[in-house]
């Protein structure tokens, strides 16, 4: 690989951007051959561009999002562009997966259910969308969406980029550093205000859980599973074992925690 | 895998996953302090 991989991590250098789309701020670490060229320039414009488009199929808070209008009745799934179709299905396998602990078809005050594919669609996009980076030669990314994200090294002989996990109890922390080459890391618990999980089932908040971390080889998949897991609280750990390949932390409402697989010398991450 | 419980001080980080990483809290974020040290 290129002379700045043999370099120590303190000397390499990254390149970093950062954009606010979807109320969420989309992070950007580059290093590496193409880190600072126009070409990265051009790769990380690609992945805002399609992020926006996607934001206005599938926004919850835009009332003519394709995705409200669906809701609505206004527009047929057929009418729709097949982004549409490949999220509803994912969503629909998650909630089978998951016993419908997660679900694209919220349950809303007035008794109906309402759709909400957003917890699909943030770890599908950033995903779909990290092929623009991935095109960069001899370039190694981590792309991240308030906190999900997607990292790439191109090299197996490159660092792992070192991913913090957030102190749920004190967010100015961390409660653990996870070294990760290639995969996906996703954490799902108690957000800011407004955005409350709930599980689909019952509409209640989950007790005794503070955030799930899952660590797998698809941003899609460990962010639905991080969510799924969390919503079911106390029975997040049990649950999280059905599900092959991931690796997980789980934080307790109490501060505790607890790590999958609990086999320390298991690892699913390289 | 996960290797230690560390202080963020003392922690060398590339990107900060957690639940709280929203465009409200992000000014004072741990990912706020990363991205603005890389430019």
């Amino acid at each position: 690989m290129s002379s700045a991989a043999v370099q120590g991590r303190t000397e390499e250098r990254i390149r970093r951007h950062v954009e606010h789309l979807m109320g969420m701020p989309i992070s950007l670490a580059l290093r590496g051959r193409h880190a600072a060229t126009p070409e990265a320039d051009e790769a990380w414009q690609s992945v805002i561009n399609e992020l926006r488009e996607v934001d206005h199929i599938f926004s919850t808070y835009r009332d003519d999002s394709i995705t409200n209008r669906l809701d609505r009745g206004e527009l047929m799934l057929e009418e729709c562009p097949a982004e549409v179709a490949e999220v509803l299905a994912l969503g629909n396998e998650a909630e089978r997966l998951s016993g419908g602990a997660f679900s694209i078809r919220l349950p809303t005050d007035d008794g109906r259910r309402r759709l909400d594919p957003s917890g699909v669609v943030k770890g599908w996009a950033i995903e779909r969308a990290s092929r623009f980076l991935a095109g960069l030669d001899e370039t190694d990314f981590c792309l991240s969406a308030g906190g999900d994200m997607i990292c790439h090294a191109t090299d197996p002989s490159s660092p792992a980029w070192r991913i913090g996990i957030e102190n749920p109890h004190d967010p100015k922390r961390l409660i653990a550093v996870v070294p990760v080459h290639s995969g996906a890391v996703a954490t799902s618990g108690t957000a800011h205000r407004g955005d409350h999980l709930v599980d689909p089932r019952t509409g209640q908040r989950p007790n005794g859980i503070a955030s799930v971390t899952v660590i797998g080889t698809s941003l899609t998949w460990a962010d639905i599973d991080a969510t799924a897991a969390y919503v079911q609280g106390p029975d997040a750990a049990r649950w999280l074992q059905t599900r092959s390949r991931h690796s997980a932390l789980i934080v307790w409402a109490d501060g505790t925690t607890t790590r999958l697989p609990q086999d320390p010398t298991h690892s699913y991450i390289d | 895998l996960i290797d230690e419980t560390v202080s963020a001080q003392s922690a060398d980080i590339d990107m900060v996953s957690g639940a709280t990483v929203t465009s409200d809290g992000y000014v004072q974020s741990l990912q706020a302090a990363l991205d603005e040290a890389g430019i």
